[in-house]
């Protein structure tokens, strides 16, 4: 499912690592990781406290959980490849950033209504 | 089985202990077994400020109350849960008789004229016996006289009595052909109480007191319903002023008169009669009535107000056949110039301060903590946003805790003898007078900061969220005076009860 995305958005790539290990891993992960901040930001944070609740405080977390999936993309295609960052890496990570945001926002939407502080965060 | 209790405000002292009522009404001191107030003021002074100021209190109560709870009777708990409602109210329809103004003042009829002109409208009694018996009995001094002040006869009714009961007497008597006071007659019913405010030291009171009674009790059909009064003895003076009709040289005279009077013509008519009065420690300005006249509020007012509620909530049983009419006085722990809340006793702490700590959180709250918390889930969730400032509900709100509760209190606190419960121009945390919630502190660090706007932010939340699934979005209202007291409740806790003293 993951490969299919990605080889989509970000075109075939010749090595087959990509297809077998990268796309897969790489595609879990940051769907993971944007349940978890969607989760710590409106079931945890969300319901405990006023403290990391306003419009400014989602922006931060989305950036914060962007920069991981570009991290975690580019490291992972470095690593599996065994070869030092190319274009393809990179639009990849960018790429990566983008389904990150809107997994987080699908995700923001999903669970806002649970939320107590930031039900009305972002919108 | 529920019952309507009908207040009557007579007069300005009337009024203002009818203002007082509203307050505490509001601040949701508890009802027993009772479906409606319906507070009715009486006062000729059509211009008097103390009665225009409660009737704007009264509005606003209502508003609030029918858009909070519309006509609902199972509220029975929380700000502004008593079902306040004017005359008209009562009933939709009673046969035979026209519906009155959807007001709180009872209107008495043809009073734009002088005192003479109102006994003998078309001249006739001019050379005539009975105008020589006028003259003997009441002073008949002209427009443009120096001693015009102490005219009676030609005394303007509409400005009030100022201080003669002589002529509140006369007016009285015709109060019973206003269709006002036939459709109050119409509307008691068999399990409806009554009860009476007015003053002895005045002109309004004194005479309409036992007029009132009278005319009440003519009407066979209620003369067994209790009937309760409170008498206001003198608690106040008034600056000298030759020119003004109203001398308080004259109060306690007129109240021994008064007294002697009701002793014998109101026997056995009156179940249970509550009597207040105050060494007299304030001069007021000497206003004779109209738009001048408005008395600071004073304790005296605030325990008048909580005889109505006294008598209100009697089990029947409880109240004596008026043949034993039963005396009530009310007394503090210690006599002091400046009373708070642990001078009283915990009957009335229970029932009359506690609501009143809350309702002075939940003023603070509203008034000057929730316009901050804009960012706010709770704020975005009951639409403050567009609401606060426009929908008349919470500009209701506002106008009743900003320019009738907080004046109240205020007026009460600079009055003589002054009643400082809280201190409401301090943070929270020092709100109530005696005692104040203690800030923790570890190395510096505040590790119990009492009632902060993180505190206040984080209960906000939660009550909201919780009430959001109890009561449904078309009741917003409702929800928002549950969240206020739900908050102020939890001010309270985090205070730790009402302070207490004992006194030597």
């Amino acid at each position: 499912m993951f490969t299919a995305l990605y080889e989509m958005l970000c075109g075939k790539n010749d090595d087959p690592v990509y297809a077998s290990d990268v796309y897969p891993n790489v595609g879990l992960f940051t769907l993971v990781f944007a349940i978890a901040f969607a989760l710590i930001f409106y079931l945890l944070l969300g319901r405990w406290k006023p403290v990391w609740d306003k419009v400014s405080h989602w922006v931060i977390t989305m950036v914060i959980l962007l920069a991981i999936a570009f991290y975690l993309a580019l490291s992972q295609s470095k690593t599996a490849t065994g070869e030092d960052a190319d274009s393809f890496m990179y639009k990849f990570a960018i790429i990566n950033s983008v389904i990150a945001l809107v997994y987080f926002f699908i995700f923001s939407v999903l669970l806002k209504r649970a939320s107590i502080f930031a039900k009305r965060t972002p919108f | 089985m529920t019952r309507n209790v009908y207040v009557f405000g007579i007069g300005g002292t009337g009024a203002r202990i009818i203002r007082s009522l509203t307050m505490l009404l509001a601040a949701g001191v508890k009802l027993t077994d009772t479906h409606k107030i319906i507070p009715i003021i009486i006062d000729v002074d059509a211009k008097n400020a103390d009665t225009t100021r409660t009737l704007k209190a009264l509005e606003a109560y209502r508003l609030i109350r029918e858009r909070g709870y519309g006509n609902r009777e199972d509220i029975k708990e929380g700000f502004f849960h008593a079902n306040l409602n004017t005359l008209s109210s009562v009933t939709s329809e009673i046969s035979g008789t026209e519906k009155p103004d959807d007001s709180f003042q009872l209107q008495f009829e043809n009073l734009e004229t002088s005192f003479i002109r109102y006994i003998d409208p078309k001249e006739e009694l001019a050379g005539d016996v009975t105008m020589d018996l006028l003259e003997a009995l009441y002073d008949n001094t002209p427009p443009g006289h120096d001693n015009f002040s102490h005219t009676e006869l030609n005394l303007r009714l509409d400005l009030g009595f100022k201080g003669n009961p002589n002529i509140g007497t006369v007016v009285f008597n015709n109060l019973a052909t206003t269709k006002e006071f036939q459709y109050v007659l119409k509307s008691i019913g068999e399990n409806d109480r009554i009860f009476i405010i007015s003053s002895i030291f005045g002109g309004t009171g004194s005479s309409g007191f036992p007029q009132l009674v009278r005319l009440l009790q003519e009407e066979e059909r209620i003369r067994a319903n209790p009937f309760g009064a409170l008498t206001v003895m003198p608690y106040f003076n008034v600056t000298d002023n030759k020119k003004s009709a109203i001398n308080s040289d004259r109060f306690n005279s007129k109240t021994e008169a008064a007294l002697t009077y009701y002793a014998k013509y109101l026997k056995g008519k009156i179940n249970s009669f509550y009597q207040l009065w105050d060494r007299p420690l304030k001069q007021y300005e000497n206003k004779e009535g109209g738009a001048e006249q408005q008395n600071s509020a004073h304790l005296v007012e605030l325990i008048g107000a909580t005889a109505v509620i006294d008598f209100a909530n009697k089990a029947d049983n409880a109240i004596k056949p008026k043949e034993r009419t039963e005396y009530y006085d009310f007394g503090i722990q210690h006599e002091d110039q400046l009373i708070d809340i642990r001078h009283f006793y915990d009957t009335t702490k229970n029932a009359v301060l506690h609501p009143l700590t809350l309702f002075t959180y939940a003023m603070k709250i509203y008034l000057e903590k929730i316009p901050a918390f804009k960012g706010e889930a709770f704020y975005k969730e009951l639409n403050l946003n567009s609401q606060l400032a426009s929908d008349p509900f919470y500009q209701s709100l506002t106008v009743f805790f900003d320019k009738h509760y907080r004046a109240w209190l205020k007026e009460m606190m600079e009055n003589e003898r002054k009643f400082q419960p809280f201190n409401v121009d301090l943070d929270l945390n020092s709100l109530v007078r005696g005692r104040q919630i203690e800030v923790k502190k570890v190395l510096g660090i505040v590790t119990s900061g009492g009632i902060t706007d993180a505190f206040l932010k984080e209960r906000l939340g939660k009550l909201e969220d919780d009430l959001k699934k109890k009561i449904p979005e078309n009741e917003r209202e409702k929800r928002f005076l549950r969240l206020l007291h739900e908050i102020a409740e939890e001010c309270y806790e985090k205070f730790g009860g009402l302070p207490s003293e004992v006194f030597h």
